[in-house]
């Protein structure tokens, strides 16, 4: 089984590019794929992800140049909470508290525009297409 | 402030949202000031005019990540003041319903998320493992339990709603949808459980109350009057009630105030250093009028609780101020926990109304007023949505004074008391900063969420000497 999350605030434009992807990825219907969609990421998921073999989170990097899809390992990070909770932080709650953990990887989408707009930047928009297809290809590897 | 020295805790980590403190220090390495600024400005009140009174329940709850629900309970309630409508009886329970859960789950994140790390790890532990992810590795079992908690407070939201977060079925006239039977049966099995996690975090905050009894009490302990609903016998209350303000010494200044007519008791003086203003009690004026809300001053407030173990604890709790308000800052935890037992409590009650399965929640009406004030009790305390409309439902006026902002004045006299107590000089070590912001803490002060984009945010410490220059910055990630 294989979960799909993209996370962000959707009126703060490319913040929302995790939901898009996560979105385009979920009218497909693919068997064995689960998306979400979350404002951000939520302590509560590490009780639930032991059921999922890999896990793809999708968000918006502002300083990215490109998609990339990296695999996270588990690291506290000073800034826990959960309005801060990193990938890396959430992976490593999980190791401590579960065991069993899933492989995570992050899809990062380049993002500039954080106002408050439901409009895309030029690179965030370009972008989304090619991150819909390397989260398909993710998850036929 | 001509010869002081600066130093700024920015951002402060572990509460929600972005702010800074400044903390100015005298000749001899005293604190002569404190200032907590928020940085953002978010604007909701003025985009949000020419939009429909009715789209407002859908759009505030934006403003926050963490207490959406009151956004929606205190905005819809205003809606319903414009249309002039009681709601149906089963809708007010729904909502309370869905209040209760957003309450458990934020007050959950604030002990065993934000909080705990410093009462079990230490306050002077190391800043990289002094949070949850620190606590998880030490008490495992105390971190599994507080994320089934708040997952609990959660999950009502998305069994009402089917949303956890920014719910949408809290509308003008009542709610969207009934609840459903399985839902009741699948929620009620969790209550045996809730309350048990929340007896937990009430011992372990109450065995650390015992063994630092003195720093516990002398933590920013000045008092302030403070505001909160209550029924008209007193009782607790979250979702309606009337306005009660009792002063330091536990009397009560005025009573049975209708939040409709907040203004004529609540004046707000803006301040330069921060997009936060200063709120106060009008009729006493700025200082003696500063006030809080939340936990701490809803149990102030009140003369009893509704249900017998959160009521137990109530007593408890009372007698710490033996005969007067409790006033310590710290206490905010112990009323915070005990707010979560009543939660737990009410939750099961409601649960157990056969009413609550009726299907009767909605009423629909239109426009019969040009002005509608809707309040409850958020997390943080009392919440105010007041709208003016045109003819036409359009709004023209939307004033939002919220909970954080009302303990501002507060925050700060807490800041200045605990920087007062440990930080002398600058070369002040970090377990001593950890304070400061703990004091900011008790308050669990939600500065709304913003956007989480991709990165890190670290805590920066700047320390500045009297002409301005940087002698000191010290970052931890």
């Amino acid at each position: 089984m294989v979960l799909v999350l993209g996370f962000g605030n959707i009126t703060r434009g490319d913040d929302a590019a995790g939901w898009e992807v996560a979105r385009r990825i979920g009218i497909r219907q693919i068997p064995g794929v689960e998306t979400r969609t979350s404002q951000q990421l939520q302590v509560e998921l590490v009780e639930e992800w032991g059921t999922y073999d890999k896990v793809l989170f999708i968000d918006a990097d502002p300083q990215g140049e490109r998609v990339i899809i990296e695999k996270i390992d588990p690291k506290a990070t000073a800034s826990a909470s959960t309005h801060h909770l990193s990938p890396e932080a959430l992976l490593q709650l999980s190791t401590l508290l579960y065991g069993k953990t899933p492989k995570l990887y992050l899809c990062r989408v380049p993002a500039r525009i954080f106002d408050f707009t439901e409009k895309y930047s030029p690179l965030t928009r370009q972008s989304l297409d090619e991150a819909v297809e390397a989260a398909l290809e993710w998850i036929r590897e | 402030m001509a010869d002081s020295k600066i130093i700024k805790i920015n951002p402060v980590t572990r509460i929600e949202g972005h702010a800074k403190i400044s903390l100015f220090l005298d000749d001899q390495g005293g604190v002569s000031d404190a200032q907590f600024h928020v940085d953002e400005f978010r604007g909701f009140e003025k985009f949000c005019e020419g939009r429909l009174y009715t789209e407002m329940p859908v759009i505030t709850p934006r403003i926050c990540g963490i207490c959406p629900v009151s956004h929606s309970l205190a905005s819809a309630k205003a809606c319903d003041s414009i249309q002039r409508v009681a709601i149906p009886e089963t809708a007010v329970k729904l909502r309370r319903l869905i209040q209760l859960g957003q309450q458990l789950s934020s007050h959950a994140l604030s002990f065993f998320y934000l909080s705990a790390p410093d009462f079990l790890l230490g306050w002077d532990s190391d800043p990289a493992l002094r949070n949850v992810v620190g606590l998880a590795a030490k008490f495992p079992d105390v971190a599994r339990k507080g994320i089934r908690l708040r997952k609990f407070g959660q999950e009502i939201s998305q069994h009402l709603t089917g949303k956890k977060i920014h719910t949408d079925g809290v509308i003008a006239g009542g709610m969207t949808n009934p609840m459903r039977p399985e839902s009741r049966e699948t929620l009620l099995k969790w209550i045996p459980e809730a309350l048990e996690t929340s007896q937990i975090g009430l011992k372990l905050l109450k065995d650390y109350m015992v063994s630092h009894k003195e720093e516990v009490e002398t933590f920013a302990p000045s008092g302030t009057l403070h505001m909160g609903l209550v029924q008209a016998d007193g009782t607790h209350e979250l979702y309606d009630g009337k306005l009660r303000w009792v002063d330091a010494s536990g009397k009560i200044v005025k009573d049975q105030v209708n939040p409709a007519d907040y203004l004529n008791y609540i004046a707000e003086m803006p301040v330069d250093f921060s997009y936060l203003k200063y709120p106060y009690y009008k009729p006493l004026g700025y200082p003696e009028g500063i006030y809080r809300v939340g936990p701490l001053s809803r149990l102030n407030v009140a003369s009893k609780m509704k249900t017998p173990k959160a009521q137990a604890e109530f007593e408890a709790f009372k007698a710490l101020g033996h005969g007067r308000a409790v006033n310590g800052t710290f206490f905010y935890h112990y009323a915070r926990l005990i707010e979560t037992i009543a939660c737990v409590e009410e939750i099961e009650m409601l649960l157990s109304d056969k009413e609550i399965l009726s299907t009767d929640v909605h009423v629909v009406a239109s426009r019969n007023a040009l002005e509608g004030v809707g309040c409850c009790e958020a997390p943080r305390g009392t919440l105010f949505h007041h709208y003016k409309v045109d003819t036409h439902g359009q709004l023209l006026k939307v004033n939002l004074l919220i909970a954080t902002g009302q303990n501002n004045p507060s925050m700060n006299k807490s800041v200045l008391e605990v920087a007062r107590q440990y930080v002398k000089g600058a070369d002040v070590k970090e377990g001593a900063l950890n304070r400061v912001e703990a004091a900011i803490r008790c308050y669990d002060p939600c500065l709304s969420c913003s956007t989480h984009a991709l990165g890190s945010m670290p805590m920066v410490l700047k320390i500045h000497d009297h002409q301005g220059n940087l002698i000191r910055s010290v970052e931890r990630n």
